[in-house]
């Protein structure tokens, strides 16, 4: 096994450094002298549009930004030289620095639990910072890894009551990926008068009005002002900028796409289908009714049964209901969730129950396995495996993460994970 | 009206003058190994009325189509194009933006009414443009795949010659056979021209004299008149009017010529296997330039349906160029969709010209050069499988010309081809012969992997099913959590709370 010893905060954080930087430099490497690319496309994307902001023009002229202009911002760096020199990296140590502030900000929420030493802390951050899947997508250029660090960074915000800070940074991930709205109902929900050191409703038998007032504290609506003000001004600056494009590609995109094209959804086959033969009258729409379940669960039921008991298990099993029952779903998604793991995993029955928490990694990775295998055939080979193959795989694979979702509320919901957070 | 019928045959052939029989105003004559060009040139009021209108409509159009059978040829008819029908134009400043102006064209060539899409009820046959180099205006163009003449000629038949022209019907038959065919139409000179082409092949030299048009008829071979300039043609043989009575007179002469012939040849195949992202191979015979003297780089052009397209943003990079033994891609035609299906897709493809890097060796040697490409989604279909075509491209050499040569005096300039107006105005093509691997056809055929049509009811059914229950196992979970634990925070939570 590994020595606890490298499990403290230096040794720590040095490896997921260096993993970063070998992974960086292999990646230049290969870049250099392969034909075959370590850098991934839409890292290509990200710099083309910085590029074109480097010249004044719009980040949408770049085909396919499907992006906030504060990401072509933030990477303009890169616009400075030809894509061979070293600032051309500059994005992905910026995704990589923002990976290990994401671990570091895991690490101070797991330090703050009780009963947690520091190796055990270190051990459980360690599957973020040293996750080779992690490293490797903020390496390639995949900007996923920002939104690592915003959502933890709006969990710990919230946890040390900085209400303020909390609602800047909702409003800027959904700025930035519309999807971390869904823990706005979660974080108000949890922020009752209790945690948020409000005055202590003693009324035995409130009536509903005084349920209603009690609910309206200070740090809610706080919370809901600052959110908003931040989300709408960083839009209306946007906007006031770069104008419809910006609306069209940043969010209107979203909700119009078809997304026919394979991938993890159980939807998917039937997008491809219906999108095909929209009039076929015989044709199930199921998909257009999609948003009822996904909604009802991430930003309803599950923050109602367990943010007031377990805030970082609450938004881990609303963002795993969001992929898992989204429309569209690719292995960067995952990421979404991954950074919650090490917060939900130190209480939860996949570790205390050795043989559930391997069955469900090896189901888990069994029917991506699965489902992967098909789409190679498909993608590579030429073979028509859209039906049955890849259509069972990616219902498997929903099949299985409802399965997960279900103890990871259960978990959740139960006394003995019951958060012990400040 | 005026017509020009001209035979060129190779320089160890000919035909004695004495040989043609010139009874009936017509030319009889022998059998030979030749290629044949008809133009015809009209003006608009000669032409039938719902034509000239949709033409009043453009003020440059190049109507092009290649035959997708492999033909030989000989200088000056060296142009190549893919194979199909390519339409090039430049609406008028009143706009003829609206494509129905380009349908009711296209519909004289093909049955298919290219201004809807039957099944989807969405429109198509949206042109595209191609950037050339800064600043330059280029043509829209259009393009869709097109096998032969038959419908053009019954249109041509019924429509153009009337039931008693015999002359005018048998032409029209002829073109079942022909290689080429371009109508130009300027609006300056509000004249059409009409050529048609036949490769080279035995056939008789022979036309037939018609009282309704001036016919001049030329029976020529490449010669070598004296002072030849360079990057000119010279031409020698006879040049006869039908109808009159003079002797047919020996002729020399020269001209300069924007396509060549090069000696080279080259095939193109895709590389197994395909996937979704199939790699068109072009295997060429043959690295040397074909001038010695000038500046020359080969290119490829290509002509994609939109079942298939070049990612603009991946053909970049110096080392992945290098890796496919390319150079650069120097244009590409917009729009193009990088990820919609074919099914919803309005552009009707995309071209792009692609230029490519040759050994370096100084002896000669076969190389290739591959070129990634793409496959839309399409419908689902009985097999899970559906072909697609993809025409060969147009390879060739670019090459600087001496001294500005005005390639409008050439009697059989071939312009507005798709790629000529990418290069500087005074650019020789020196093109490479296709020559398919094995058939005749200059075209590659794809099966594309779709959704099999037998799962559609099965997979509504199938998904909500799994929807359902994943979703009323989850509901199931949380019921039961909250009914079990509540779900307010845990009093030892909210001691803690308290305590802090």
């Amino acid at each position: 096994m590994i020595p606890s010893a490298l499990f403290r905060p230096l040794p720590l954080f040095s490896i997921a450094a260096v993993l970063r930087l070998t992974l960086l430099v292999y990646g230049i490497w290969q870049d250099a002298n392969s034909a075959l690319k370590y850098t991934d496309i839409d890292y290509l994307v990200f710099t083309d549009a910085s590029r074109l902001l480097a010249k004044g023009q719009s980040p949408y002229d770049r085909d396919t930004y499907r992006y906030t202009p504060l990401l072509a911002w933030l990477l303009l760096p890169t616009a400075a030289g030809p894509s061979s020199s070293v600032l051309f990296s500059f994005g992905k140590v910026v995704f990589a620095l923002a990976d290990l502030l994401a671990g570091w900000l895991l690490l101070r929420m797991l330090q703050a639990r009780r009963g947690m030493t520091p190796e055990r802390s270190g051990a459980f951050a360690a599957l973020w910072l040293w996750n080779p899947m992690v490293a490797t997508i903020s390496t390639r250029g995949s900007s996923e890894g920002l939104l690592g660090v915003l959502t933890a960074g709006l969990l710990w915000a919230v946890e040390r009551r900085r209400v303020s800070l909390a609602g800047v940074i909702l409003g800027l991930g959904v700025h930035f990926k519309i999807y971390p709205f869904i823990y706005a109902p979660a974080i108000i929900w949890w922020m009752d008068a209790e945690r948020a050191g409000g005055s202590v409703n003693q009324m035995r038998r409130p009536s509903i009005k005084d349920r209603l007032l009690y609910f309206i504290t200070l740090s809610r609506i706080e919370l809901a002002i600052v959110s908003l003000a931040t989300f709408m001004l960083l839009n209306i600056l946007m906007y006031s900028i770069y104008g419809h494009p910006f609306l069209l590609h940043t969010f209107l995109h979203h909700v119009t796409r078809i997304d026919h094209r394979h991938n993890f959804s159980a939807y998917n086959t039937l997008l491809y289908l219906n999108s095909a033969d929209p009039s076929a009258p015989s044709s199930w729409h199921a998909e257009s009714l999609a948003f009822i379940p996904q909604l009802l669960l991430a930003c309803l039921l599950i923050p109602l049964a367990i943010a007031k008991k377990d805030l970082a298990t609450s938004m881990l099993a609303q963002t795993f209901a969001f992929v898992t029952f989204n429309k569209v779903c690719t292995s960067q998604y995952f990421l979404w969730y991954m950074v919650f793991l090490p917060l939900y995993l130190p209480n939860s029955s996949l570790l205390r129950n050795p043989k559930l928490g391997i069955s469900a990694l090896l189901l888990w990775v069994g029917t991506q396995g699965a489902w992967l295998q098909q789409g190679y055939q498909l993608e590579f080979l030429g073979n028509s495996t859209f039906f049955p193959g890849l259509w069972l795989s990616s219902l498997a694979f929903f099949a299985t993460n409802c399965w997960i979702l279900g103890i990871i509320i259960s978990d959740g919901a139960s006394d003995k994970s019951a958060a012990s957070t400040q | 009206m005026r017509e020009r019928i001209t035979f060129f045959h190779p320089t160890d052939t000919g035909v004695l003058p004495e040989n043609l029989n010139r009874d009936n105003g017509g030319l009889e004559g022998p059998v030979l190994e030749t290629t044949r060009e008809d133009r015809l040139t009209l003006g608009l009021d000669q032409l039938p009325a719902e034509v000239a209108s949709v033409l009043n409509g453009f003020s440059h159009l190049h109507v092009a189509w290649n035959s997708p059978v492999a033909y030989r040829t000989l200088e000056p008819f060296a142009a190549r194009l893919s194979p199909g029908l390519h339409v090039l134009f430049d609406p008028t400043a009143a706009g003829t933006s609206d494509k129905s102006d380009l349908c009711s064209l296209i519909q004289i060539f093909s049955h298919r009414d290219c201004s809807v899409d039957e099944a989807n009820h969405s429109r198509k046959a949206i042109p595209t443009t191609i950037t050339g180099p800064e600043g330059s205006l280029q043509p829209k163009q259009f393009f869709q795949p097109l096998e032969e003449l038959s419908h053009f000629a019954k249109w041509l038949s019924s429509e153009v010659c009337g039931a008693e022209d015999d002359a005018c019907q048998s032409r029209a038959q002829r073109l079942l056979s022909a290689a080429g065919l371009d109508i130009t139409y300027d609006a300056a000179s509000k004249t059409a021209k009409v050529s048609a082409f036949w490769p080279l092949k035995r056939q008789s030299v022979s036309v037939p004299f018609s009282p309704h048009r001036r016919t001049e008829v030329g029976i020529l071979t490449l010669g070598n008149p004296p002072n030849l300039a360079p990057d000119h043609v010279g031409v020698s043989g006879i040049l006869t009017t039908l109808g009159e009575k003079k002797q047919p007179s020996p002729a020399l002469f020269a001209f300069p010529a924007r396509h060549r012939l090069s000696s080279s040849h080259f095939s193109a195949a895709f590389l197994s296997p395909t996937g979704l992202h199939p790699t068109l191979q072009l295997s060429l015979i043959g690295n040397q330039p074909p001038k010695e003297d000038a500046e020359c780089k080969p290119y490829a052009y290509l002509t994609l349906p939109k079942t298939i397209f070049a990612d603009r943003f991946q053909l970049d990079g110096e080392l992945f160029m290098a890796s496919k033994n390319l150079t650069a891609l120097r244009a590409t035609s917009l729009p193009v969709d990088l990820e919609a299906p074919a099914y919803t897709t309005g552009a009707w493809g995309s071209s792009i010209l692609l230029e490519l890097a040759p050994p370096a060796s100084a002896t000669t040697q076969a190389w290739t050069v591959e070129v990634p490409l793409h496959l839309r989604y399409l419908k689902p279909s009985e097999t899970g499988l559906e072909s697609i075509e993809v025409p060969y491209p147009a390879v060739f050499w670019a090459c600087s010309a001496e001294q500005g040569p005005e390639f409008s005096q050439n009697p059989f300039d071939r312009a507005h081809v798709g790629y000529d107006t990418l290069f500087e105005s005074d650019t020789v093509f020196w093109h490479v012969e296709p020559r398919p691997e094995q058939g005749d056809r200059l075209v590659n055929t794809i099966s594309v992997p779709v959704l099999n049509e037998h799962g559609s009811a099965l997979i509504g059914v199938g998904t909500s099913l799994v929807v359902a229950l994943g979703f009323g196992w989850v509901l199931w979970k949380l019921y039961s959590a909250v009914a079990q634990n509540g779900y307010q925070a845990t009093p030892k939570a909210a001691e803690e709370k308290k305590n802090r």
